[in-house]
């Protein structure tokens, strides 16, 4: 027979019994009724079914015999109206312990005997212990448990409860059926034959509730009653708590400890928990099953207190708003006691059973960094003590196999106060947290770890900086991983293009964006550095790179730009706030400071051009410039001059034959142009800004610029370049308040500007020379069509010059160069007949033309400027 | 035979307030059941005896008595049947019967040594007997069983009854290496209401029990060895465990004895039988073998309260 029919046969015959029974009851035939009640009782002494189908019988067999009991009641109140002092109940109680079978005669006493107290008589308590010493009888582990179920379940609202005696037995009757069915659960597990010892196991797991029902029961007990003198944390600590854990360790077995554990520090309240913290720690948890899992049991414990304080929290919160008085007189645990408790736990733990795998103490560690951060929010020794044990466990485990499986877990130790604090800054200088960090092994897990720290660091509210070395020792010690790391190893996925890349380096290594990202975060770390002294600051910055950041000469090129760019910023700040102190009192220090730090940048953007000359000379090319430019503008002309220099090499050196951009330029644009071109526009830039060079300076310069820019390797780019540099012999603007260095006198010489305005430095016949050049090149174009652009952007040119008063471009030159540009246009008259490309560039470049004429002929309408001119 | 033969008399016996003395119901090997009266020790059997004519016939005899026997009845020829009371009285002189006639009679204070008892091989009977005698006639007897029970232990002064009440039983067995058990009951001597308390202790527990009972024995045994017949009876059989136990574990016993139909001991009842109730305790393995250990109990029954 199959199980599932044996159930159904089962459930028929209880369903025929039961009818009988019922039959019988409303005819008022007790004794039949109770022989048909004993006949579907047996049903239940079967042990063919699983605990599943056991309890579709038992459940079937609680309602009929609930009818049974009704029955029962009401039969006993009509019967006591009629006299005062009858024993029916008691009568049937012997009655039925006749049966033969122990499973339904104990199934009829415990009906009857509740029954008989919930009549409130006299013998409530003895029908009580007498129903639970019967129930010994059942020692079937099924049969068992489902019996004293029933039992409790029958008691439920009827426990004895009017004074402490009456109390004390119940909770002895209690614990002693707790006892009883746990034994019974744990025996389950040694039933039938040793192969089905996985089935038992989930059998069990599905019978648990029944034990932890009368754990349940108790806590509800022991928070009903109340009497004078009575205070349950005390009665929980003295009697319950003992009773049960002992019962916990003695039954041996991992599955009944972990959930009656767990079970305990569910149902009763937490302040009882806190005061038996030592024993159920020290007492209990050590002496456990070795298999169990301790780490859940604490985790657990700590969930638990965790959410107590929470709870806590809000209602304290929210009776503060109701009344201040009130609030104010809630009691918090000792949180310090706490956590020495589990503390002491964790090494004797560690001290007995060292070869625990490392998984289950980081578990624990974790909870206990939890328990930490929650109670004591503040309080970092407590977190560097558990780094401490954790350095410890990491180093005995570091030869074990499963070191990559716990990897992830000293990651999640690691990591779990970081999203806690506003500022880790404290928690990164816990000694043993980074004696932890430093043991890990796997360079992935230090990624990611320093890559949340940085980003925690970025993103934090508080925005701390940086401001000492130790400040930065303990923040890019963590980081130096970052740092280091490069990303040139490459991955079929990323070759592929599955994961997301960037080309960098012309074009030549991929990254991923992932690095990229990294690599960013740390420039952004290098923004916290600060110090109110700028010239701290610097020396803070040249330490980290010194320290740090020079790891990977492979990653400078991400993290350097910004570090410079850094160091120019606090030079320029400090120099300023220099010269202004200098202005007051004599002068110090400083300049040779300032000085220094000017060499000691140009040595990092050295280093930089050392290792990345190939691919990002334009890069440093840039960096040097803007750092000459600061120089200059804190009159330090002998740096200023030397950073030019080096601009000059780097150009020379790597600029200059780089055409990586020239191709896709259309020449006739003058924006664009190879990167050597755009270079030399750039050096004119900063050149014209320059206000404190001697004037010989100045003109060693501007001349050695103006004739690289003429030997470009294309005829459009050194005629722009040439005309572009004749802005340089001609200052319109000051710029700065007192009298520029540069237009001196020099010794035996004669000044050069003879204009109203001497502050400015003026060279009108260079600037003509500048232009006949630029035409002179210009024509020897052999494209007509681009020489012909570049004529009448030289045009634009002079028109400038002109307008800015130059004596040397007067109207005459203007007025050849016009003459030319107008006889060159002829020759394109035919072209211009055809309809193609070519002439509509020509019709560009004639239209440009004319725009030109018509501004100066407007110009010279309202304004009576640019005299001379014909238009 | 009666019926070819009709006794011309009908002798009716009736005992005094026979209506509300106790009866005790008996169930005969046929299945019916008697009603008999309860008489005890020393107790003065007094009623009356009815002659009543049959057709209105004067009938002669030469004399009525009334006796009060007590014997000791057995199929089996291991004992012969004996009477161990005999006590007569004579109702009434040869004469000629020719109405109805009542005599009273009484046997003052007698000595009943023995109960009552109907077992397999033997019987133990009071009875009154009426005896008609004729001439050259058989007798015409009429018998009425009386039903005899003692209600305080014939072989205990109360005293040591007392003093073994105290006593407990306990008892240590087991099966090397395989099972260990001790038993407890808190006395060996019941009442026949009473209730059997005791506990079952187990030390080792290597069998596969499936479950426990105990049960009571009857056992009556008919003359003496070696001509001996021994007949056992199981009364009760009550499971008192479910499921095999483990070390340290202790089953409650608790069997009411009222609900059943037992009957004191009686050792060596005029040397002729005995009658012992034995509680055997029963484990049951998984395969279905029995290990059982019995020990006797006495019951007797409960003084009569005054």
């Amino acid at each position: 027979m199959t199980e599932s029919s044996a159930v159904t046969g089962a459930l028929a015959n209880i369903r025929q019994q039961s009818k009988l029974m019922k039959e019988n009851l409303h005819d008022g035939h007790l004794l039949q009724a109770l022989k048909h009640c004993s006949n579907f009782l047996n049903e239940l002494r079967t042990s063919a079914l699983s605990p599943k189908q056991y309890y579709e019988l038992y459940m079937a067999v609680y309602d009929l015999l609930d009818i049974l009991s009704d029955f029962l009641l009401e039969s006993n109140r009509s019967k006591q109206a009629k006299s005062a002092n009858t024993a029916f109940l008691t009568d049937l109680y012997e009655l039925v312990q006749y049966s033969g079978n122990i499973i339904p005669r104990l199934y009829m006493m415990i009906v009857i005997g509740t029954t008989h107290m919930a009549t409130k008589s006299s013998s409530t308590k003895e029908i009580m212990k007498d129903m639970i010493e019967m129930c010994r009888g059942v020692q079937h582990p099924i049969r068992g448990l489902f019996l004293r179920h029933h039992l409790s379940q029958r008691l439920k609202d009827l426990y004895p409860m009017a004074t402490v005696d009456d109390f004390n037995d119940t909770v002895e009757f209690l614990i002693t059926n707790f006892i009883e069915m746990n034994k019974l659960w744990v025996r389950l597990q040694h039933q039938g034959h040793s192969s089905e010892r996985e089935l038992r196991y989930r059998e069990r797991k599905e019978l648990k509730i029944l034990v932890g029902s009368n754990l349940v029961r108790l806590s509800q007990v022991v928070d009903d009653f109340s009497a004078e003198g009575y205070v349950p944390l005390q009665f929980y600590v003295s009697k319950i708590f003992p009773a049960i854990t002992e019962q916990i360790i003695q039954c041996r077995d991992p599955l009944a400890q972990l959930y009656l554990i767990d079970v305990l520090i569910q149902i009763f309240p937490d302040e009882f928990h806190f005061l038996t913290l030592d024993s159920l720690l020290s007492d209990v948890f050590l002496e456990l099953h070795p298999m169990l899992e301790k780490d859940k049991l604490v985790e657990t414990l700590v969930e638990r207190f965790v959410l107590y304080h929470k709870y806590e929290d809000s209602l304290s919160s929210e009776t503060q708003n109701l009344s201040l008085e009130e609030g104010a007189k809630k009691v918090q645990p000792a949180p310090v006691k706490f956590f020495q408790s589990f503390v002491s736990f964790y090494q004797k733990l560690h001290e007995m059973e060292p070869e625990l795998p490392a998984a289950c103490f980081i578990a624990i560690l974790s909870s206990l960094i939890k328990l930490s951060l929650t109670f004591e929010p503040t309080n970092y020794e407590n977190l560097n003590t558990i780094y401490k044990f954790a350095a410890v466990v990491l180093r005995d485990d570091s030869s074990d196999q499963d070191v990559k499986t716990t990897a992830s877990l000293w990651l999640e130790l690691l990591e779990a106060p970081i999203d806690h604090f506003s500022s880790i800054k404290e928690l990164l200088k816990l000694p043993f947290y980074h004696a932890l960090f430093s043991k890990i092994q796997e360079p992935e897990l230090l990624r990611s770890l320093g890559l949340r720290i940085s980003q925690k660091l970025v993103s934090s509210a508080t925005k701390e900086q940086l401001s000492s070395t130790e400040d930065i020792d303990d923040v890019f010690k963590y980081l130096s991983i970052l740092i280091a790391e490069t990303d040139s190893k490459s991955t079929t996925s990323k070759d592929l293009g599955v994961q997301k890349t960037v080309l960098i380096n012309n074009n030549e290594t991929r990254v991923s964006e992932a690095f990229l990202h990294t690599q960013e975060t740390i420039c952004k770390v290098l923004h916290l550095i600060n110090h109110s002294d700028h010239f701290q600051c610097l020396t803070l910055l040249f330490y980290v790179r010194k320290k740090y950041l020079n790891a990977a000469f492979e990653n400078i090129v991400f993290t350097y730009p910004t570090l410079v760019t850094r160091m120019t910023n606090c030079i320029r700040h400090a120099g300023y706030l220099a010269s202004r102190r200098k202005k007051v009192e004599a002068s110090d220090q400083t300049d040779l400071m300032v000085t220094s730090n000017f060499k000691n940048t140009s040595v990092v953007i050295d280093e930089l051009y050392k290792y990345h000359r190939e691919a990002d000379s334009e890069l440093v090319f840039k960096l040097y410039l803007n750092l000459a430019s600061v120089a200059d503008q804190l009159k330090q002309e002998t740096i200023a001059y030397e950073l030019f220099n080096q601009c000059f090499i780097v150009y020379e050196e790597s600029l200059l034959l780089n055409m990586s951009q020239s191709n896709l330029v259309n020449p006739h644009e003058s924006m664009g142009g190879s990167l050597s071109y755009q270079a030399i526009l750039m050096l004119a830039n900063r050149l014209q800004q320059l206000r404190y060079f001697s004037g010989e300076n100045y003109e060693n310069l501007i001349t050695k610029l103006t004739l690289y820019g003429s030997k470009l390797l294309k005829k459009q780019d050194q005629c722009r370049s040439v005309y572009y540099c004749a802005h340089l012999w001609w200052w319109v603007d000051p710029l700065i308040d007192e009298p520029s260095l540069t237009v001196q006198p020099r010794e035996g010489d004669a000044p050069i500007s003879e204009g109203d305005n001497n502050s400015l430095y003026k060279d009108p016949k260079r600037v003509l020379e500048c232009l006949q050049k630029s035409l002179r090149i210009a024509d020897s174009c052999m494209d007509p069509k681009l020489l012909l652009k570049l004529f009448v952007d030289i045009l634009n040119r002079c028109l400038i010059f002109n307008d800015y008063g130059n004596s040397s471009v007067d109207f005459r030159y203007i007025n050849g160069l016009i003459e030319l540009i107008k006889s060159n246009l002829t020759n394109f008259e035919e072209d211009l007949r055809n309809n193609d490309d070519e002439a509509k560039l020509i019709k560009q470049i004639q239209q440009y033309f004319n725009r030109t004429l018509r501004y100066v002929r407007n110009r010279q309408e309202s304004e009576g400027s640019l005299g001379g001119i014909i238009v | 035979m009666s019926f070819f033969f009709k006794a011309p008399l009908d002798i009716e016996i009736r005992l005094d307030s026979e209506n509300i003395r106790k009866h005790i119901n008996i169930k005969t090997t046929h299945g019916r059941t008697e009603s008999l009266p309860i008489y005890e020790d020393g107790e003065t059997v007094k009623g009356e005896v009815t002659v009543r004519l049959k057709e209105g016939k004067a009938v002669e005899h030469v004399g009525i008595k009334v006796q009060l026997l007590g014997s000791i009845e057995s199929p089996l020829d291991v004992i012969s049947s004996s009477e161990f009371l005999s006590l007569a009285t004579e109702l009434a002189s040869p004469a000629v019967l020719s109405n109805s006639e009542s005599y009273p009679f009484e046997f003052k204070n007698v000595e009943k040594q023995h109960e009552s008892y109907r077992g397999k091989n033997v019987k133990l009977r009071y009875f009154i007997r009426v005896v008609v005698s004729r001439k050259n006639k058989l007798d015409i007897t009429r018998e009425k069983e009386l039903w005899v029970q003692q209600f305080s232990s014939p072989q205990v002064s109360p005293d040591a009854i007392a003093n073994t009440l105290k006593l407990s039983v306990k008892m240590d067995v087991g099966i090397e290496q395989c099972l260990h058990i001790e038993f407890e009951y808190l006395k060996s001597r019941f009442l026949l209401k009473e209730v059997i308390v005791g506990r079952i202790h187990f030390f080792l527990v290597r069998l596969k029990i499936k479950h426990m009972e105990i049960s009571l024995i009857r056992r009556e045994s008919v003359g003496t060895a070696p001509n001996q017949a021994v007949e056992s009876d199981t009364l009760v059989q009550f499971e008192i465990m479910d499921g095999a136990p483990v070390k340290g574990e202790s089953i409650p016993i608790r069997l009411f004895l009222g609900g059943y139909n037992l009957t004191p001991t009686y050792k060596d009842v005029n040397k002729k039988f005995s009658v012992r109730t034995y509680l055997s305790l029963v484990l049951i393995d998984e395969d279905a073998r029995r290990y059982f250990k019995q020990s006797e109990i006495i019951l007797y029954r409960e003084p009569k309260e005054n």
